[in-house]
């Protein structure tokens, strides 16, 4: 049983096929803030699990994890439903965490890569959330020309994408560049799917980005966030930058 | 395998026609403001807007939150709306006890958006079901057989193929179509920007993109047939007819095919449509190409694009889709509502998933639910919307008392009431805008004083004149008209240092007359600087030499940019000094017609001096051993009046052969021979006016603005142009009636004439007495900054400089106080700083390099008003009005007034529907925004890298942070004279008969005579009563007299 662990584990640090799971329930689960705690908590047993029960993982798990990881990042720049793609870029952040395990990080750390891909997860769940309140759904290139009408969502939409594909000062950024320096001397094939995984994310973040902001509106009339959830998102963004300096000393 | 040359013909008229609807695009350096529905002018102005729709995609009015905006500032007054609404129920059947004009008043001014726009599923039984708390009916009231019908009618309706693959099946055929016909239109019709130049550009445009495309590596790899397509056929007709059979259209259908495909880009377009009729076009000339070629090679990409589309099993002709859609109606509609976006939001993610999953079984159940969700949300927006309308009139007991014919009636009438509503909207401004300007206007001509003024100054019409000529007038003694910029004389300009011409005069005309620019100073050798900014320029030109040169001497441009940026007006200053080429010398114009003798003189002159050149050069010896009686002789040789050149021949020892090898050179490389001498003969005979025709043109001017007698010791002809920093609309801010150009050439040569004692004695004959102390002095309005620069001041008499001084002062004074006027509104400052601190920002706008609106130029244009300065002297037209001096009574026989009817105001037409419609919809009918702007092929600009080419104007220009600066309606033109006499010219120039019966043009006269004034309106003129308080708007059409 003990051995087997990381096979359960990998449920909640999901792998290919197992991603499909979370993605399902994860696509079931309609409301927002049952769609930030999902992301916030999914990948904790898988955490508690591999720390605790400390399984011999097979070499060609790592192999399997960047795979994984790079399927669903490439599965991400087809979506346009922002709530999936939420989803699917949950599923490719947590595969990388496999990389972080191989090396033999500390529980510290381990918790540290997945609060930094997790948390500006949560924060887009929330805001995805706040769009479908106004469209009725948050489907890129049906809910359109957002720049223009909601400047303060679009606003907070574009740091938060931002900060999940890695952008620097964000923490996903510096967990991104730990696991390149970890990986490029020993595994340069790992390093270079990490490189890919990191250019899929920004590939599809920005067709994102494009999609919902630019254009013309064609939506009729809603109103914009509020200046209080403006200031509560922006606290919220940079408290995750300043996480993201705390982390680079964690992580590097 | 080549058409016949019927077939091919037909072809070529079929573009022809086709292409009919594109408006011209001029190249940016001469600007042409123009109307982009001009082709549309046949129809009346809502049709044409609904015209304009269909092919541009552009939107013809206001949204109805800025209507509504304008209401509240007042700018739309309630009364005139009321009126509005009114005259559209008097068409309309009443329904029971509802009270109509409450409900549509209240829909205008508190909706803010349209009630039956998007419903397109929802039918009367569903609102009225929801009015009486039911449940809505289901689908099956939906027949298939229609919907296939609608689908076909919707995808079909002249679309290009590719454009219904993009709907049904998210190809993105057009955009990768659109990126590919502008990189071959940018490669084509490069005029210098590109270092390296497309092979073969004077074969023509379809020729030598063939070329190219046969050897292109790309579309091979990427698997397009482009090769294959091209090898079937090589001209660019034949190539047409291919392709559209390949496509399966019914040839009923290529002229609507033809004209939706041009549309696709019709900034490109209209340039290829406008280079290929311009005859005097250089680079048209050199490099040619039409839209036949244009269209032939947009059909080629899109079909090779099809066919690569096509192998992922989707149809790739317009019968396989008919089939398609006739096969799977249920698909093919949720295709389209998909990736047409009009999807419901939130169904837009199963759609795609079950289209994905291709199971016709889950397609046809999610059709039906879809569709009745669908149904159901455009039924409840609908109803809520008459809800609300309902209750804020108190009807809402009314209302669900309707039965099912009544509610239907009601929607009908709403519907159609929202189509009107742009045109109830623009009608409603033009009454205020009319109502104020009438209440200002005074109808009664003052007596005349008879005193000489200081100063007279000929303005351009511009509106930007108008401010000018108020505050000249305000103060000193100045007496101002307007005239056309080209002040009459339409000519052909050749500018000192540049070998083509410029038409300055409207584009409606063209000049017969060409004046050259020269100057009596030899030509200097370049300077230093000059050297180094050619040395400079080309390393950036270069392809690989700027990753050098960025390195090396990039901090140099720092400088610059620093400089530029931070202390614009004094670094300019500093830098304009070290820069020769604003240093301009002196130049005269060569304005009289040479006589025979002349002509003939100067092309022997020109002929010796090539002969002595060329016998310098062939024998490499100094020019003045080359001796007279040499040149003399073979020059006759040449033109074939002598038999032989023995000097030369002793001269240099030649043989008979080589003697008449080197006569046969000078007759075909170098030109000396009887044709070519012929041809010079002919275009000397361009140049300059005869003396009737100056006489005719001054005494033209004179008489259309009125000024026969009482001339001023000063009469300054003041041409007009503007002058800003990095900006390449800078000539749409000069002077349109000067063809886009500056107007100070037509002044110079307006002023020669007019100061000629020939042309003098000539006028006094005809009635017009110029006294001799009358100076006509040429001058330049800059409007960037209303600095009056006058010119061929050497050239005044002796007796006129101890004048001078007050004639600055008063134009300096003139020019703070109109910067006073216009910063506040360009800044927009609450508070109009000191005319000397405003007199420094206008300034310092035209030396800006970053700014993006050096002035507000033609923007909130409203009115041309032809007659005398009376009429609007006493009070300010805030720069809104052309302002062209007219007196009735010196143009017995209509000639004056038809004159400026057919010219000027047509221009002016031109100029409102540019600003109308830019401002209406700037996206589609503008250009956008200027920051995104880059320049292309140096005659246009377009959007980021690759986009159609931008017409009309920036965002900038007409619009405020985002809302209308400029308020756009249709122009309103006022003539004071007799109505008699006002319709007879009208009925003359049948241009002005169809814009003003169209409804592309508002008129009104005010007769002197009668005192009355009439306006036009729905095809007849009624007598306009003025409004008798100021809050009082009169709608024309109910003072029927």
């Amino acid at each position: 049983m003990q051995e087997m662990s990381w096979i359960i584990a990998a449920l909640f640090l999901p792998l290919f096929p197992l991603g499909m799971i979370f993605n399902t329930l994860f696509q079931k689960a309609g409301n927002a803030w049952l769609r930030a705690i999902i992301i916030l908590l999914w990948p904790l047993p898988g955490i508690w699990l591999l720390q605790n029960f400390a399984p011999t993982i097979p070499d060609w798990v790592v192999y399997w994890a960047i795979a994984s990881s790079i399927l669903y990042a490439f599965r991400s720049v087809a979506v346009k439903e922002i709530g999936i793609w939420v989803g699917f870029i949950a599923t490719s952040a947590w595969c990388l965490v496999w990389i972080a395990v191989s090396d033999g990080v500390t529980l510290e750390e381990l918790l540290a890569h997945v609060i930094a891909f997790s948390l500006p997860l949560t924060l887009l769940a929330l805001l995805v959330g706040d769009i479908q309140k106004r469209f009725d759904s948050a489907y890129a290139g049906i809910v359109c020309g957002l720049g223009l009408t909601h400047p303060r969502l679009s606003g907070m939409f574009v740091i938060t994408i931002l900060a999940i594909i890695a952008s620097p000062i964000f923490p996903a950024f510096f967990s991104m560049i730990a696991l390149v320096v970890q990986t490029i001397t020993n595994h340069p094939g790992i390093a270079l799917g990490l490189a890919l995984v990191w250019l899929l994310w920004s590939w599809s973040g920005m067709r994102l980005i494009q999609e919902l902001l630019v254009g013309a509106d064609t939506q009729g009339q809603s109103v914009d966030i509020g200046q209080g959830a403006v200031f509560v998102y922006g606290l919220f963004l940079l408290l995750l930058s300043i996480g993201g300096f705390y982390m680079s000393r964690i992580v590097i | 395998m080549s058409l016949e040359l019927g077939m091919r013909a037909q072809i070529r008229s079929m573009v022809f026609v086709a292409g009919e609807p594109i408006p011209f695009f001029w190249p940016m350096r001469s600007f042409i403001h123009h109307n982009p529905l001009h082709g549309l002018e046949r129809m009346t102005f809502e049709d044409a807007v609904t015209e304009g729709h269909k092919l541009f995609h552009g939107t013809g009015y206001l949204p109805r939150s800025t209507y509504q905006l304008y209401l509240k500032q007042n700018r739309i007054q309630p009364d005139s709306l009321s009126k509005s609404v009114a005259e559209f129920l008097e068409q309309q059947e009443s329904i029971d006890e509802i009270d109509l004009h409450a409900w549509l008043i209240k829909l205008l001014t508190e909706t803010s958006s349209p009630v039956c726009e998007s419903a397109n599923t929802v039918s009367t039984a569903d609102v009225h079901a929801l009015l009486l708390g039911k449940a809505l009916s289901g689908d099956e009231d939906i027949d298939t057989d229609d919907l296939v019908k609608e689908l076909l009618d919707s995808l079909q309706n002249n679309c290009p193929v590719y454009e219904t693959l993009d709907i049904l099946f998210d190809t993105g055929i057009k955009d990768e179509l659109d990126e590919l016909v502008i990189k071959s239109c940018l490669d084509f019709f490069d005029e210098g920007q590109s270092v390296w130049e497309m092979p073969e550009r004077e074969k023509g445009f379809f020729s030598a993109w063939r070329q190219l495309a046969m050897s292109n590596a790309r579309f091979f790899l990427r698997g397009r047939q482009i090769r294959e397509l091209l090898q079937v056929e090589d001209d660019p007709e034949s190539v047409i007819v291919h392709v559209m059979e390949q496509l399966k259209v019914p040839k009923e259908r290529w002229m609507a095919f033809f004209r939706r495909e041009l549309s696709q880009l019709h900034g490109w377009a209209g340039f290829i449509r406008w280079r290929s009729s311009a005859r005097h076009y250089h680079q048209g000339k050199q490099f040619p190409g039409d839209l036949t070629d244009f269209l032939a090679i947009r059909l080629t990409l899109a079909l090779a694009l099809i066919r690569e589309r096509g192998r992922a099993h989707i149809p790739s002709d317009a019968a396989a889709l008919e089939a398609y859609v006739q096969q799977n109606p249920a698909e093919a509609y949720l295709r389209q509502e998909l990736y047409g976006k009009s999807v419901l939001p939130s169904w837009a993610h199963k759609v795609e998933a079950v289209l994905l999953s291709g199971n016709k079984n889950r397609i046809q159940k999610l059709y039906d639910q879809y569709l009745l969700a669908k149904k159901a949300s455009e039924a409840k927006n609908e109803f809520e919307c008459l809800r609300k309308l309902a209750e804020s009139t108190n009807s809402d007991v009314l209302l669900r008392g309707l039965d099912e014919a009544k509610l239907g009636q009601l929607r009908g009438l709403i519907k159609e009431f929202e189509r009107r509503e742009g045109m109830i909207w623009l009608e409603a401004m033009e009454a205020t805008a009319t109502s104020h300007l009438v209440k200002e206007m005074n109808i009664t001509p003052p007596e005349p004083d008879g005193k000489r003024p200081f100063a007279q100054a000929l303005f351009c019409i511009d509106t930007r004149s108008e401010r000018l000529r108020r505050h000249l007038e305000f103060v000193g003694d100045y007496q101002t008209f307007g005239i056309a910029g080209f002040f009459g004389v339409p000519v052909s300009f050749m500018e000192l240092g540049k070998g083509t011409e410029a038409h300055m005069c409207p584009v409606i005309l063209t000049p017969k007359n060409l004046v050259m620019e020269m100057t009596v100073k030899t030509v200097q050798d370049p300077l230093a600087l000059s050297a180094i900014e050619k040395a400079v320029h080309e390393l950036k030109e270069s392809v690989l030499t700027p990753f050098v040169t960025v390195e090396a001497i990039g901090l140099l441009f720092g400088f610059d940019m620093f400089g530029k940026t931070l202390m614009p007006r004094s670094y300019n200053r500093w830098r304009s000094r070290l820069d020769h080429k604003t240093h301009k010398p002196n130049t005269h114009l060569l304005i009289d017609k040479l006589s025979r003798e002349q002509a003939d003189s100067i092309i022997r002159a020109v002929q010796r001096a090539v002969i002595a050149n060329a016998v310098a050069l062939e024998y490499e010896v100094l020019e003045e051993n080359v001796n007279d009686d040499l040149v003399r002789e073979l020059r006759e040789v040449a033109m074939g009046n002598a038999e032989f050149s023995t000097i030369l021949q002793q001269q240099f020892d030649l043989t008979d052969e080589q003697t008449n090898a080197f006569v046969e050179r000078l007759r075909n490389v170098y030109r000396i021979n009887k044709s070519d001498a012929r041809a010079q003969m002919i275009r000397l005979g361009r140049i300059g006016f005869s003396l009737d025709e100056q006489v005719g043109f001054v005494s033209q001017a004179l008489h259309s603005i009125g000024l026969k007698e009482n001339f001023s010791r000063f009469v300054l002809v003041v041409g007009h142009g503007s002058k800003s920093e990095n900006n390449p609309y800078e000539s749409a801010l000069d002077c349109g009636a000067c063809g886009g150009n500056i107007g100070i050439y037509n002044a110079r040569i307006f002023a020669y004439m007019a100061n000629r004692p020939a042309v003098r004695q000539r006028l006094r004959e005809q009635g017009v007495n110029i006294p001799e102390d009358a100076w006509f002095v040429p001058a330049l309005h800059n409007t960037t900054t209303d600095e009056v620069e006058m010119y061929d001041l050497e050239l005044l008499p002796s007796s006129h400089p101890v004048y001078l001084d007050r004639l600055y002062n008063g134009l300096t004074s003139a020019r703070r106080l109109c910067a006073q006027e216009r910063i506040p509104e360009l800044e927009f400052l609450d508070q109009s700083p000191s005319s000397f601190e405003a007199d420094k920002r206008a300034m310092r706008n035209s030396m800006d390099w970053s700014q993006v609106r050096p002035e507000w130029g033609l923007s909130r244009n409203a009115y041309f008003i032809i007659g005398r300065r009376h009429l609007t002297e006493s009070f300010s037209l805030e720069g809104r009005s052309f302002l062209h001096s007219y007196d009735y009574r010196v143009d017995g026989n209509l000639r004056l007034l038809e004159n400026i009817l057919t010219g000027p105001l047509v221009v002016a037409q031109w100029i409102n529907m540019e600003h109308y419609f830019s401002t209406v919809d700037n996206e589609h009918y503008g250009s956008g925004s200027k920051v995104y702007h880059n320049v292309a092929g140096r005659f246009g600009v377009m959007t980021g890298n690759i986009s159609d080419l931008r017409t009309g104007l920036p965002a900038q220009t007409v619009l405020a942070n985002g809302m209308p600066y400029h308020e756009p309606m249709r122009l309103i033109a006022v003539i004071e004279a007799p109505i008699d006499h006002v319709q007879a010219a009208i009925d003359q120039v049948s241009v002005v008969r169809r814009l003003l019966n169209n409804g592309w043009i508002r008129f009104l006269i005010v007769d002197p005579v009668s005192g009355k004034i009439h306006v036009h309106s729905k095809g007849k003129w009624n007598e306009y009563v003025k409004p008798v308080n100021a809050d009082q708007v009169n709608i024309e059409e109910a003072n029927v007299s």
